[in-house]
């Protein structure tokens, strides 16, 4: 603190000393030109106005009423000594000269301090026209700023050039946004100045002036940026707002028409289960062939009506958002294995392979989700093939993700559909038998599904004909067994090599 | 099988009731229905049934009590099926003393099956202090502490073989992760998630012919695992 005012007093000092050089050498040069005109036989009073002029030229070459005094009384000092009788000394004859002096004094004096007031008023124009262009691109600038944290680097910024102080801003109901990351400044020693909006205060910015205090227009600077960034910010919000809404809107008008797609479909096999049971009931079909084939018919449209229910929990769990999703560490093999097994005829009516990695792999997600993305998949490659066709899936590690790849060796995709399949109730045209059932609302879960889990997924055709889809996930290879048992206490015992039984 | 194995059904909806009662039936196991909390109460004091299928909505109150109350007094196996399928929900139910959980919709083929499992582990508890245990391929030395699939030995670690342990003497019941942390390690705090699903992965690799149609250890995902 000390040495910051020693600093700024020895600035002062040497200003004041630069000042005073001037006003000697104008006062001097003044007396030079006198001297030289008073040897020309130029008149005193004449020789006085030169001096004159010099205590005014002082008055506009320092600032400061005080030189100009400064400059005045040396000049009179110097006629004084030069120019009146006795020459040469400071004593004076004639009381003209005395009166002389006088009015050469006030009218000195006078001039000195109204170029004084002058210059202040000059600097003080300056300062305001300086000030009015700052906060004029301050305003303007903060039109074209979107997005709440540039909002607040802007203004931030702006404090720093024009006061040189650091700042930060705390905005109500937020953590703070530290200008300086590494450390949380403390606030003592800062001044803080609300941020308004236009119902409450949004937050506040905290200036961290160290005590050093803030100059009033630095204050109505800072509080300028408060309120440029109070309007600002509640544009922002209004904007987010408005983003908001229109997004329940869009996501409400997708849900009616979900539930209208889901009812139609659910007519279609609730219609023919009816029927089936109508006409065992009723005796018409006596051949017990027949009749299983009906009893068949209810079981296969029973399960797609499970299917499709489940498909649409899931749905609604991943469009409630991510805190529904209840992620775990699974074993991927075991999510694997447990949609293997709740796929029908994938063994029994389809030539199945599957294979895992070497390394056990552990996958942060929300299993059910995960197996419905697989169920799926699967559900979906049986589908699209014939009796005895070819199902592989496939899982690897690479890079920290876990890959995926479920193919077949049926139709494959239609070129210029691999995205589309993945939207919302889109079926494609395809000859299967449950295509009479139009929701395509597994692929859409599989895509949201590994979307919500930060992974992602691709449909292709095999250039050997049938499609392939593949998605990964962030997953890791777990910890090898022996160190864990080490770890957590077990006894170590001689079975160091891994005895895998099979593959 | 001189006697037949006694069944009580607790479960308020009629078209759920009467397949199950015509699939008991055709499989000879004499069973009791009722649909109430007190009425399954009375009846399970009344008769002593072997094994209890229990719904969880019922109209005078929660299966949860069900569970609790026969808890109190018997371990009589008791599979829970029910339409809520939240992990959550199975988990508090499992610790609470179930043995076993069937989601809605089940298939009949599925319920036979954990109902045979449940009161095969109600025979069989003699049997496991014996000295060795074999289920198919699987062979249990306790003694020697040696397991053999197939005739050949397989290499276990300490904590495997205690799991494996655990899930015999548990066998047709669901254990829960919470369960077999606190069994196997003593605490259930501080073991990470994942660790005991990479341990049940590589003893499930040992000791399982075809891991993706095992024979000995099921998963439940989500919940716990389950010995066949």
């Amino acid at each position: 603190m000390e040495k910051i005012s020693g600093r700024i007093k020895k600035i002062m000092y040497r200003e004041r000393l630069i000042y005073l050089g001037r006003t000697a050498v104008i006062v001097l040069a003044a007396a030079l030109i006198g001297l030289y005109l008073n040897r020309a036989g130029v008149m005193k009073e004449n020789i006085l106005m030169v001096l004159l002029i010099g205590v005014i030229l002082t008055g506009a070459f320092t600032a400061g009423y005080e030189y100009g005094v400064i400059g005045a009384v040396a000049s009179v000092l110097i006629f004084n000594y030069f120019f009146t009788v006795p020459v040469h000394t400071f004593a004076i004859m004639n009381p003209d000269d005395v009166v002389l002096m006088i009015f050469f004094l006030i009218v000195s004096f006078i001039s000195s301090a109204m170029t004084a007031r002058f210059r202040r008023q000059v600097a003080i124009a300056e300062e305001n026209e300086r000030t009015a262009r700052r906060m004029s691109e301050l305003s303007e600038r903060f039109i074209n700023v979107t997005g709440t944290e540039q909002i607040i680097n802007l203004g931030l910024s702006y404090i720093r050039e024009s006061t040189g102080y650091d700042a930060a801003v705390r905005l109500d109901g937020r953590r703070t946004d530290e200008r300086s990351t590494d450390e949380r400044p403390d606030t003592a020693g800062a001044v803080m100045f609300p941020i308004g909006g236009i119902a409450r205060k949004t937050g506040e910015i905290i200036v961290f002036t160290k005590d050093r205090g803030l100059g009033a227009e630095q204050e109505i600077f800072i509080r300028a940026v408060a309120g440029q960034m109070g309007i600002a910010l509640d544009r922002e919000r209004i904007y987010e707002k408005q983003e908001k809404t229109k997004l329940q809107v869009e996501r409400e008008h997708l849900k009616s028409s979900m539930l209208r797609s889901i009812s139609h479909d659910f007519r279609t096999p609730l219609t023919g289960i009816i029927g089936d049971c109508d006409l065992i009931l009723q005796r018409h079909v006596t051949r017990p062939e027949e009749q299983d084939e009906l009893v068949r018919d209810i079981r296969e449209q029973s399960m797609w009506l499970t299917r499709t229910m489940e498909n649409i929990l899931s749905m609604t769990k991943i469009e409630s958002g991510a805190d529904f999703i209840s992620r775990r560490e699974e074993v991927v093999e075991d999510l694997v294995y447990e949609a293997e097994s709740h796929v029908s005829g994938l063994r029994e009516h389809r030539r199945f392979q599957d294979s895992m990695p070497e390394e056990v792999l552990i996958a942060d997600v929300d299993a059910r989700l995960i197996v419905q993305v697989l169920v799926n998949l699967l559900d979906n490659a049986v589908k699209h093939t014939k009796e005895n066709g070819l199902i592989r899936l496939n899982v690897s590690y690479q890079d920290g993700r876990a890959y995926f790849v479920v193919e077949d060796n049926g139709p494959g995709i239609e070129p210029g559909q691999e995205e589309m399949i993945f939207g919302e109730f889109v079926s494609l045209a395809g000859r299967g038998p449950d295509q009479k059932h139009g929701m395509g609302l597994g692929l859409a879960i599989c895509r949201e599904a590994v979307k919500a889990h930060g992974g992602e997924i691709r449909a292709e055709n095999r250039p050997e004909g049938g499609a392939r889809f593949v998605f990964w996930l962030n997953a890791q290879p777990a910890v090898q067994m022996e160190e864990m048992e080490e770890e957590y206490g077990g006894i170590y015992r001689d079975g160091r090599e891994a005895d895998y039984i099979d593959r | 099988m001189e006697e037949k194995q006694t069944i009580l059904i607790v479960e308020d909806d009629k078209y759920i009731i009467h397949f199950i009662s015509m699939s008991l039936k055709e499989e000879n196991y004499t069973f009791w229905t009722s649909k109430s909390v007190k009425e399954a109460l009375s009846l399970f004091y009344a008769n002593r049934p072997d094994l209890v299928i229990l719904d969880l909505g019922l109209p005078d109150g929660d299966g949860m009590d069900v569970v609790r109350n026969i808890r109190e007094i018997a371990s009589t196996p008791i599979i829970v099926v029910s339409a809520r399928q939240e992990e959550p929900e199975k988990i508090r139910l499992l610790d609470a003393g179930a043995d076993d959980y069937v989601t809605k919709p089940f298939y009949m083929g599925e319920l036979l099956a954990r109902i045979r499992a449940a009161l095969r582990k109600k025979e069989n508890r003699p049997a496991d202090q014996g000295l060795s245990f074999t289920d198919g391929d699987l062979l249990v030395d306790y003694e020697k502490r040696r397991v053999e699939v197939d005739g050949q030995e397989v290499h276990l670690t300490p904590i495997e073989y205690k799991i494996l342990l655990l899930l015999i003497a548990n066998r047709g019941k669901v254990l829960t992760h919470h369960y077999i942390l606190k069994e196997v390690w003593g605490y259930a705090e501080g073991v990470e998630a994942g660790t005991l699903r990479v341990f049940m992965a590589t003893l499930r690799r040992k000791i399982e012919k075809n891991p993706s149609r095992p024979q000995h250890i099921i998963t439940e995902v989500g919940v716990g695992y389950r010995f066949k």
